[in-house]
């Protein structure tokens, strides 16, 4: 088993508050691991903090490491926009920007410096393509990105999170606000995706874990409690937390 | 109190209150209707474009090319020196800021700026722009004291603009690797755009209207021809209407004069305030 | 990790408070000189204001008497007025007329104050001097009323928006208590907006006293100690514009001028600040409650 992210002994605060409280785990590569758990767990806090974007609040402050890379992406040496290129992340409503498709695409090559038109077209195929959006806007392509379903635009977000190749993509709840058809969809891009990119999503369904993760932790009050492979997880889970959470004895 | 004896208590507050506001808003709207009727009377084309002269008695003559031509020159000239760094000051205020009183002052010097008398700016612009940096009594000293009034009003509503972009657009810029100044230069700035836009022009119906930080750094009553560089004085259409007030000999004659420079004045400001308007109701419709 | 971007918005970020502090330094660098030919009590508390006398003299106290009459009486038609109009453009007015009610006094609030110096000129002078037989009709009235003309705008506007921003559960708290539209508004509105009310008076006033063009046209420039309101006046804002156009760089006049400037500036800073505070103060209850 190849691992991506090596989580060791990581706690949170957001002023005096603990929300995560020394979570250690490895995330196996090119796989998609599902984090799932009651809402409050510090599931979403956990995945914002790998790609640092809590970095920006004031009263966010943390112990421990994520190593990638052999490196900890938490110190900070580690240029948070080199971590961010590499660590792409999708949101929980999507989040186009009120531009064309196409500039929403190539805007994470615009900023780290391609200019180059040719790259930049094959890179908006391409990206759609994996997102399975390009044959729904390949005639469109500069037409305002709101103008989109929600389901099409959250795809679109997946494929301006994957122009610019990232090693690990993170998802925060992506399809918690769109219909259960564009759910599936996205569900299936995911799977696609995750033989090349290794997929760490939130979510509070547990049946969507099911469908999509080859692996899943489970968070409860800040604490991981059990991470193991999905169908250890959903089938036989060593702790009775996890039986009860996944019996629906609390959500 | 019975509830009759309530409700006519309303009443007649509400009535009373009608009476008085009808008044005041009547008052204002004689204002313009006075400016209107007074000006038409001497608004022409020759008016609008020829030279201003003077006979031997001091009657005013010709028309208000020159001051037109002044108004908007400093305007202009103005709003390139306080546009750029008003809006950058703003986003300073909305993307950059941190916890901490600091910003909480620094918010509170832009509002006191905004508070600072014209006619201290006039001062400031004479010692600083005309003395010290030896620009003289000139369109370059004036449109220099004209941007510092502008530069609050432009901060002011590029800060609030900005803040009001949602923050998921920051954060989706964040997470695909943009720094700072991207995400508020690429991703936030173009969303706030189009209100930053209403803040310029109330910022130059502002500055075009002042008298008195022109006063003294660069505005003269009399020009012979149009200005051609920015390091001469200048006429300018406010300054025309208090020159010719409080100078003029012939007093009947130049209040005419005057109310053709009100009016036109008043129409160029009226007309920016109705582009903020139409702008407001456009950006409302997007969003 | 800063880059030159960044840096340019850091300084420009900083620019409203180093004009601030460049205001302050030039208005007290080019006044203190004066204290070589007049001492600090003659300027304050000097009673006549001759600067091109021989001897001249550089008191500014008839001036400020002038500006505090002018100010008051502005505030005091201004302030009731704008209460009024706001009341009556968020609980009067029919809906529709509201939105045109609000665009025209946001037009008229920017009607350069030049213009009200020339209807107060050569309207109001006229009519005060002909028909109500004053001695003159460029008078303290005459600049107060073309004074609160021109300012009612911005405390009704932002009257308005605290009106209108009252949470509408206090509102209907009341209603259900069976308070009518006019019960609600004096018994819970209004006393709820003591704070904000506070501080547009003071935001008002900063506005009022450094107003120049009006008061130099219309109040008829004599700078004696009125005893009433239908005498001419001179305030320490016009005395500036009236003059500084004559006065030669580096004289002891020039240097008053700036004194009067330093003065007005720092009134005016202060007037500004508690304004600010008071509203900042009184959004901070609110954020609580």
């Amino acid at each position: 088993m190849d691992v991506d992210l090596k989580i060791e002994n990581l706690s949170v605060y957001f002023g005096q508050k603990q929300i995560l409280d020394s979570i250690s785990f490895e995330i196996p590569a090119r796989s998609i691991t599902a984090i799932i758990g009651p809402s409050g767990c510090g599931k979403s806090t956990f995945v914002r903090t790998i790609n640092r974007m809590n970095d920006r609040f004031d009263d966010f402050s943390h112990k421990g490491s994520i190593i990638f890379d052999g490196k900890d992406v938490l110190s900070n040496d580690y240029p948070v926009e080199e971590l961010r290129k590499k660590i792409g992340m999708v949101f929980q409503k999507p989040n186009p920007f009120p531009k064309s498709i196409y500039e929403n695409v190539v805007f994470g090559l615009k900023i780290h410096g391609v200019k180059d038109r040719k790259i930049l077209d094959e890179t908006v195929k391409s990206s759609l393509e994996s997102a399975s959006l390009y044959d729904q806007v390949k005639d469109r392509l500069s037409m305002n990105a709101y103008k989109l379903s929600g389901g099409q635009q959250q795809r679109l977000c997946i494929a301006r999170a994957l122009a610019i190749k990232p090693e690990i993509l993170l998802l925060d709840e992506p399809t918690s606000a769109i219909d259960p058809l564009a759910t599936k969809q996205i569900e299936e891009v995911l799977e696609q995706i995750s033989k090349e990119i290794t997929i760490l999503i939130v979510t509070h369904n547990i049946q969507q874990a099911a469908r999509i993760a080859d692996y899943i932790a489970f968070f409860y009050m800040g604490k991981l409690v059990e991470f193991s492979k999905a169908e250890k997880i959903l089938n036989a889970p060593n702790e009775k937390l996890t039986d009860d959470y996944l019996t629906g004895m609390y959500g | 109190m019975s509830f009759k004896k309530r409700m006519l208590k309303q009443r007649i507050a509400f009535l009373s209150l009608s009476i008085v506001s009808i008044g005041i808003l009547f008052a204002i709207g004689s204002i313009f209707a006075l400016i209107l009727v007074n000006g038409l009377g001497v608004l022409n084309w020759n008016f609008l474009i020829s030279i201003t002269s003077f006979d031997f008695k001091g009657v005013t003559h010709g028309g208000i090319g020159p001051a037109i031509a002044g108004t908007f020159m400093v305007t202009g000239l103005g709003l390139v020196f306080a546009v750029p760094v008003g809006i950058l000051a703003g986003i300073y205020l909305s993307e950059y800021r941190s916890k901490g009183k600091i910003f909480n002052v620094l918010r509170m010097m832009v509002a006191n700026l905004a508070g600072v008398p014209s006619v201290v700016h006039g001062l400031f612009g004479l010692a600083v722009f005309a003395v010290l940096f030896k620009f003289g009594l000139s369109i370059l000293s004036s449109a220099l004291t004209l941007s510092i009034l502008a530069l609050p009003i432009i901060i002011m509503t590029t800060e609030n603009a900005m803040r009001d972009v949602p923050n998921d657009l920051r954060e989706a810029s964040y997470s695909l690797g943009a720094k700072k100044w991207q995400s508020a230069l690429l991703v936030v700035f173009p969303v706030a755009a189009s209100k930053i836009m209403t803040g310029v022009i109330l910022a130059s119906a502002r500055i075009a209207g002042e008298t008195a930080p022109i006063l003294f750094t660069g505005a003269t009553l009399y020009l012979a021809h149009y200005p051609t560089a920015i390091n001469q004085q200048f006429m300018a259409l406010p300054y025309m209407i208090y020159g010719l007030m409080t100078t003029s000999i012939n007093i009947s004659a130049s209040t005419n004069f005057a109310y053709g420079i009100a009016l036109v004045l008043i129409t160029l400001i009226a007309l920016m305030n109705i582009a903020i308007v139409i702008f407001r109701s456009k950006t409302r419709k997007n969003s | 990790m800063k880059n030159i971007i960044d840096r340019i918005i850091f300084v420009s970020g900083w620019v409203s408070i180093a004009i601030i502090v460049a205001i302050t330094f030039f208005l007290f660098y080019n006044w203190i000189p004066l204290f070589k030919t007049a001492s600090p009590i003659e300027f304050f508390f000097g009673t006549l204001w001759y600067p091109t006398a021989i001897p001249p003299f550089y008191g500014i106290l008839p001036l400020l008497d002038a500006t505090v009459w002018i100010s008051f009486l502005t505030i005091l038609i201004t302030f009731p007025s704008a209460f009024v109009l706001a009341i009556f453009i968020t609980h009067v007015a029919p809906k529709r007329l509201r939105y045109f009610l609000k665009i025209f006094l946001e037009i008229f609030s920017s009607v350069p104050s030049v213009i009200l110096g020339l209807i107060g000129l050569s309207i109001v002078a006229p009519y005060f001097q002909s028909v109500l037989n004053m001695d003159t009709g460029q008078n303290i009235l005459n600049a107060a009323l073309m004074l609160s003309l021109i300012t009612i705008p911005m405390p009704t506007s932002m009257m308005e928006d605290f009106i209108s921003a009252f949470s509408p559960e206090q509102k209907e708290g009341a209603q259900a208590l069976g308070a009518n539209e006019f019960e609600t508004l004096t018994k819970v509105i209004i006393p709820g907006l003591k704070g904000p009310f506070a501080s547009i008076a003071m935001l008002s006033l900063g506005r009022i006293f450094g107003e120049t063009m009006i008061v130099l046209m219309v109040a008829g420039n004599a700078a004696i100690f009125p005893t009433n309101i239908f005498q001419p006046a001179r305030v320490l804002s016009s005395t500036i514009a009236a003059e500084m156009g004559e006065t030669p760089v580096d004289t002891p006049h020039f240097y008053a001028l700036f004194g009067i400037g330093a003065v007005l500036f720092v009134m005016t800073f202060l007037i500004n600040i508690i304004g600010e505070v008071i509203r900042i103060r009184y959004e901070r209850q609110m954020m609580k409650g």
